[in-house]
């Protein structure tokens, strides 16, 4: 285990009135806050803080080259990763389907069912669903489903004129389009919470307007 | 009781004929009940592992296959479809006794 | 309800923010966990290029994390946190790299070869001084290097890279002083 000689460290304190570089360096951590007047009020504190800190934006840009490169690679590395998550799909619970043979065990998985429902939304230009749940006993035939979805509302999917709720109207639409399509179950309910609204067109850059 | 006379590879094509069928999925935790010996379906040379699985249990043959819907298709029709397909495949290789064929749909569009 | 406002993005998911994204790929959706991938993978990349002192492995390890990420994401609570939560299994895998390294060749400081990607430039002096800063960074002790990126990049307390590389917190104190004061150095070579 590495530390400093006790007259290194003796000799860098009595150098920054009596701090070390690694003071310092905690005092930035905090963002010099609450602020330390034996570190503010020295000349050699300053100029030690000027270096650490030139040192930090020095290696922001040695790190955000890094990253540079590394996005820009085309080696396939995105595309091996995905390929190897793909089959590992998410089930869920298992929603059974109706068959006349006798040894039929037919099923959806509840993951097939939000994928499906999730594809509908993004058909919708403005909405992208986060959340999709099913609530009640999918295993049940006949039994009654809640769908509960949590939805992202950009404003450049609405037509002139329309309101979220007319678009979330649409949503819950196409919902129970797909349902009916694509599974047996018995739907209840449709419920759609708006979690996130984008504003499409900037906001008017007239002054004192661009309250977030 | 006989096995299947026609290699399970021969199977995954039959399946993924059928119209709306675009992907076969490893038979998860979801549908393996295997409680007898896993028969044929895992074949020699098995680059990827089978996605159907044959198993053999007291009173016949019990299969399992987990599949991807393709857009524009409704997926109960082509899970009975699959069902069909995979009755009729046996019954053409043998007809050995079944009691149960196991179809999920595992994704849809 | 909550509603956020924020300015207009230009394509849905590519612009969604990491919770809608999280959120999305805890559900199963690929086509968010690899915009998630795309927006996380090089930093995370970087990471364990650093902690491994080479970029032999790091593609394995870059995709185990995203394999495990992709498993566990369900039990992601905050899907706003999915970045440091990336970062924390891929500096987690990167270790336990190097620990299986030193079982088998019973040796602590290996690979002290630059990382291939620093080929050198010409130009302007900024950026050549970022290459040497890179370079000494790379060529740090393995130890020093790792403390430093899993605080830098990782993102770590003190506390918590004493806890991921099973050392007293003292130890991390000192590693990472030396290190700055390398880092230092190197950049008043440069003034």
């Amino acid at each position: 285990m590495w530390r400093s000689t006790p007259r290194s460290l003796a000799e860098e304190q009595s150098r920054l009135s009596g701090h070390t570089i690694e003071d310092l360096n905690d005092y930035l951590d905090r963002g010099r806050t609450p602020s330390d007047s034996s570190i503010d009020d020295s000349p050699a504190c300053t100029v030690a803080l000027t270096r650490l800190e030139r040192l930090r934006a020095a290696l922001r840009r040695v790190d955000s080259a890094a990253v540079d490169r590394e996005a820009e690679r085309t080696d396939g590395w995105v595309a091996t990763i995905i390929d190897s998550i793909r089959l590992e799909t998410r089930a869920g619970r298992r929603i059974p389907l109706t068959s006349d043979s006798p040894v039929a065990r037919l099923a959806l998985t509840e993951g097939a069912v939000i994928g499906v429902l999730r594809t509908a939304g993004d058909g919708i230009d403005g909405i992208l669903i986060s959340r999709c749940r099913l609530e009640g006993d999918v295993t049940e035939p006949g039994e009654p489903i809640t769908v509960r979805l949590d939805v992202s509302v950009g404003t450049d999917g609405m037509n002139t004129g329309e309101s979220v709720r007319d678009l979330t109207a649409r949503l819950r639409a196409a919902v129970y389009a797909v349902l009916v399509q694509q599974t047996e179950l018995t739907i209840a309910a449709v419920d759609i919470t708006v979690t996130d609204l984008y504003l499409t067109t900037a906001l008017p850059t007239s002054e004192g307007e661009a309250d977030e | 009781m006989s096995e299947p006379a026609i290699a399970p590879d021969r199977l995954d094509d039959y399946i993924l004929a059928v119209p709306g069928v675009d992907a076969l999925y490893p038979a998860g935790p979801l549908l393996t009940t295997v409680v007898a010996s896993v028969v044929s379906a895992l074949i020699p040379s098995v680059a990827a592992p089978n996605p159907i699985v044959v198993v053999e249990r007291a009173g016949g043959l019990s299969i399992s296959a987990s599949i991807g819907v393709g857009p524009d298709h409704a997926a109960p029709d082509v899970c009975r479809r699959v069902h069909d397909a995979i009755a009729e495949h046996f019954s053409r290789a043998g007809d050995p006794v079944i009691v149960e064929i196991a179809v999920t749909v595992a994704r849809i569009g | 309800m909550t509603t956020v406002t924020r300015l207009a993005v230009p394509s849905a998911l590519d612009a969604a923010s990491d919770a809608l994204l999280a959120d999305r790929a805890a559900d199963g959706d690929v086509r968010a966990f690899e915009v998630l991938v795309r927006r996380h993978g090089p930093l995370m990349r970087v990471h364990a290029t650093r902690i491994l002192g080479s970029n032999d492995e790091t593609d394995d390890v870059v995709q185990e994390s995203f394999i495990t990420a992709w498993r566990q994401l369900p039990t992601l609570e905050n899907g706003a946190a999915v970045k440091s939560w990336l970062m924390r299994i891929c500096g987690r895998k990167s270790i336990d790299r190097v620990r299986a390294r030193r079982d088998h060749a019973d040796i602590t400081e290996t690979d002290a070869a630059a990382p291939a990607t620093l080929t050198p430039h010409h130009v302007a002096e900024t950026q050549e001084q970022a290459e040497a800063l890179a370079r000494c960074l790379a060529e740090l002790p393995d130890d020093q290097r790792r403390c430093w990126t899993l605080r830098e990049l990782g993102e770590y307390s003190y506390t918590d890279i004493a806890e991921e590389l099973d050392l007293p917190v003292s130890t991390v104190r000192g590693l990472l002083a030396r290190a700055r004061k390398t880092l230092l150095r190197e950049l008043e070579d440069w003034r």
